[in-house]
């Protein structure tokens, strides 16, 4: 006779309470009751948590993974190169990665504004054009266009999202990152010795519906070129293979995985990823939102991936901004807003309380050691080993 | 943000794409006294102040049992046992048919308190509920926020109206500890609108709200319940709801310290717990002595408008992955949407000599079934 045991979801509230309060307080209930959009709702905490202000870094940083003043920003979006250092200074930011810093002349000009002014505080990548995807002849005028760019002090390569999601030949079908055309531009990149920066895929929900079940549903909706969701897309893991094949088949060169290898929302994986791949490591610009929000997880991995893991932000560079990270990585408070909440998501984030031994490799001791590793052109005249 | 939708909020149903531990808890690790449950309520109240002594039994023994028994739960404390003749049919009903596995607590009979020497004959009901089996006395809010001084008519009772201690005494004298719900959630003494956190819990029960009107204010309240404590050293106070300020247990912290005579029950409260996991977890070990394991169950389908305290297994499965794992970023209530505000939780992870303690053995010592 009974239903007590089995799950009872909500139905009819109106009709339980009336149960509970007499018919008049549902009828008032009905009344009252009023609707809030989503985007209206900007509950405050009532939880009086304890704030932890980490003013300055406690070890110098590197931050792999910035876009300030990069190939793009070409007039509004540019800061002054000494505000940037004024910022970096006072949060003792150490040096910054200018990932998107394009190709030939973009590229010098970032060279001239940024890197060869501070050549201690900003370093710049360079990146492909798929403009001749369908020429024969494409890699080699990568590989010339990427000797080119470390001739003029690039001293990376950053792959974009676009890559296994939109760039396509003319026949319209996908490049896939595994495509052997692409070989030639890898391994020029480990000859060199300098790191490939790879974003490939996007978070999880990006390849879910656009609904009030998904949980970036805000971001997508101000962001709807961000959805890759239906048929016309591969799906996330068949992507994140093809990017597993070139880490297998490229094992020297380094690939710094951009977004915690683009699926923090799965550590497992990502330490499955670094596991197997050597000559891979992984960056956490943008992504405080997932780590932080299963902040036991994410410190075991912390601990446990301590040489393979840099600091990255993908923000523009702010005092408030670095210090979010900071309180993020180096405190154990608990409950705040990541950088940018709410947009990735409606939840807070916990601190992880990182060892000085840990914060420091991943601070600047393992971007170093990648960054220490440039050949350069030297090493391209021998040729192939 | 840019946002441009027009979803309703209501329709926001986020999946969490977290691959994260998901550890099954079905029985607790170690028996449980489950100290804060409504099997039983009065029949009719007007303005939450009881009509009459006719209780209303929300579950039947045998099936309240089964569960209790799937889950480890050696016995359930009624708290809602009404008052008079209401009481007595409870324990006879749940105490009585079943020794060992239920207590039942008797309430104040609120609608007399306009009569002369109102404490006095408090006192006297509560000494002939105990005689009658009752093993403790429920305070619910209706003290503080909707009692009055004629009742239903002039200002309201304050929580440490004097005319009440001799109410207080008996229970220290008789060894009834008073488990109390004062106040609610801060949230609730704010406006209902866009900026609280617990706006579609208020807009789901408008009742619940206690922002302006002549309401006190959440401070006031939880400052009255203090002076209660300190003025009757000799009984013994459970605050409910961690004495609804989880949101700040330094505040309670401080309270637990400054009282022996009293202590913290966490019920409907994990949610708030639960966000802040470390804290909780400093107050558990540092108080653990002073903690008592309770859900707030009401059966269904009583409990179906407040999917937080609907009394069955996936109830107590929470509550136990919540205090017994390191489990992250899951849901304190089955429900489509967090009903006590939107955000998820982390468990505990509680050593062994804690769990023990909050799970059975301090509520045994307060309830005097340790011989």
């Amino acid at each position: 006779m009974s239903n007590i045991g089995k799950p009872a979801r909500i139905s009819a509230g109106a009709a339980v309470l009336w149960l509970f309060f007499g018919a008049d307080l549902a009828a008032q209930d009905a009344q009252q009751k009023s609707t809030l959009l989503l985007r209206d709702f900007q509950p405050k905490s009532m939880l009086h948590a304890p704030v932890h202000s980490v003013l300055r870094a406690k070890f110098p940083v590197i931050d792999v993974h910035n876009h300030v003043n990069d190939a793009r920003s070409a007039g509004r979006e540019r800061i002054s190169p000494t505000q940037v250092l004024d910022v970096m200074d006072h949060c003792n930011i150490q040096s910054l990665v200018i990932l998107t810093g394009g190709w030939a002349e973009a590229l010098q000009r970032v060279v001239d504004e940024m890197v060869k002014p501070y050549p201690e505080r900003f370093m710049v990548f360079t990146q492909l054009d798929w403009t001749n995807l369908d020429s024969p002849d494409f890699s080699g005028q990568m590989v010339k266009r990427i000797d080119d760019a470390v001739a003029r002090g690039a001293r990376g390569l950053k792959i974009t999202k676009e890559l296994g999601l939109r760039v396509r030949f003319k026949n319209g079908e996908l490049l896939s990152p595994d495509d052997p055309k692409l070989d030639p531009i890898w391994a020029e990149c480990g000859r060199l010795g300098i790191p490939v920066a790879i974003h490939v895929t996007d978070p999880e929900a990006f390849f879910h519906p656009v609904n009030g079940t998904n949980e970036r549903y805000e971001e997508l909706i101000a962001f709807p070129d961000w959805s890759f969701y239906g048929p016309q897309f591969p799906s996330k893991d068949s992507i994140l293979q093809a990017r597993n094949r070139v880490f297998a088949r490229h094992p020297n060169t380094i690939f710094i995985g951009l977004h915690v290898g683009n699926w923090p929302e799965n550590l497992d994986y990502v330490s499955d990823v670094l596991d197997r791949y050597p000559n891979t490591y992984v960056e956490f610009g943008a992504r405080q939102a997932e780590l932080g929000r299963q902040p036991r997880r994410a410190r075991r991995f912390f601990l446990e991936y301590q040489n393979r893991i840099l600091f990255g932000t993908d923000a523009p560079p702010s005092e408030e901004m670095y210090r979010n990270y900071f309180r993020w990585l180096e405190t154990a408070d608990e409950y705040f807003d990541y950088w940018g909440y709410p947009e990735q998501g409606r939840w807070k984030i916990y601190g992880m309380e990182l060892p000085d031994v840990v914060l420091e490799k991943v601070y600047h001791l393992n971007a170093e050691r990648i960054f220490s590793q440039f050949k350069g052109l030297a090493a391209r005249k021998g040729g192939d080993r | 943000m840019k946002s441009k939708t027009t979803l309703d909020l209501s329709e926001y149903q986020p999946r969490s794409m977290l691959h994260v531990a998901e550890t099954k808890v079905p029985r607790a690790r170690f028996p449980v006294i489950d100290f804060h449950t409504h099997l039983t309520f009065a029949a009719r109240e007007t303005g939450n102040v009881e009509v009459g002594e006719k209780i209303r039994f929300l579950a039947e023994p045998g099936d309240v049992l089964q569960v209790m028994d799937r889950k480890n739960l050696r016995m359930m404390v009624n708290l809602t046992g009404g008052s008079g003749a209401g009481t007595e049919e409870a324990v006879r009903k749940y105490q009585e048919a079943h020794p060992g596995r239920f207590l039942v607590f008797t309430e104040p009979w609120w609608s007399r308190f306009g009569q002369p020497n109102y404490g006095q004959f408090q006192a006297d009901a509560i000494e002939r509920a105990h005689r009658a089996g009752a093993r403790g006395l429920k305070v619910t809010k209706t003290l503080g926020l909707y009692l009055r001084e004629q009742v239903h008519s002039g200002p309201l009772v304050k929580v440490d109206d004097p005319r009440l201690d001799p109410m207080w005494e008996v229970c220290g004298g008789l060894k009834m500890p008073v488990a109390i719900h004062v106040a609610d959630p801060e949230a609730f003494f704010l406006p209902i609108d866009r900026f609280n956190e617990r706006f579609e819990e208020l807009n789901n029960h408008p009742e619940w709200s206690f922002y302006g009107r002549d309401f006190p204010t959440f401070r006031e309240i939880l400052e009255a319940l203090n002076r209660v404590i300190a003025r009757h050293p000799r009984t013994q106070f459970v605050g409910l709801h961690f004495g609804n300020n989880a949101e700040n247990l330094g505040f309670v912290g401080e309270t637990v310290a400054r009282y022996p005579n009293y202590h913290v029950e966490m019920g409907a409260r994990i949610g708030e717990l639960g966000r802040q996991p470390r804290t909780a977890r400093r107050f558990f070990d540092k108080f653990q002595d002073r903690m008592l394991f309770g859900t707030d169950a009401v059966p269904p389908p009583y409990g179906n408008a407040t999917p937080q305290q609907i009394f069955g297994d996936e109830l107590y499965e929470i509550y136990f992955r919540f205090l017994e794992t390191e489990d992250e970023y899951f849901d304190y209530a089955p429900a489509p949407v967090p009903p006590q505000g939107r955000w998820r939780i982390y468990g505990l992870g509680l050593p062994d000599a804690v769990l023990e303690k909050v799970y059975y053995a301090n509520a045994e010592r307060l309830l005097g079934l340790r011989s």
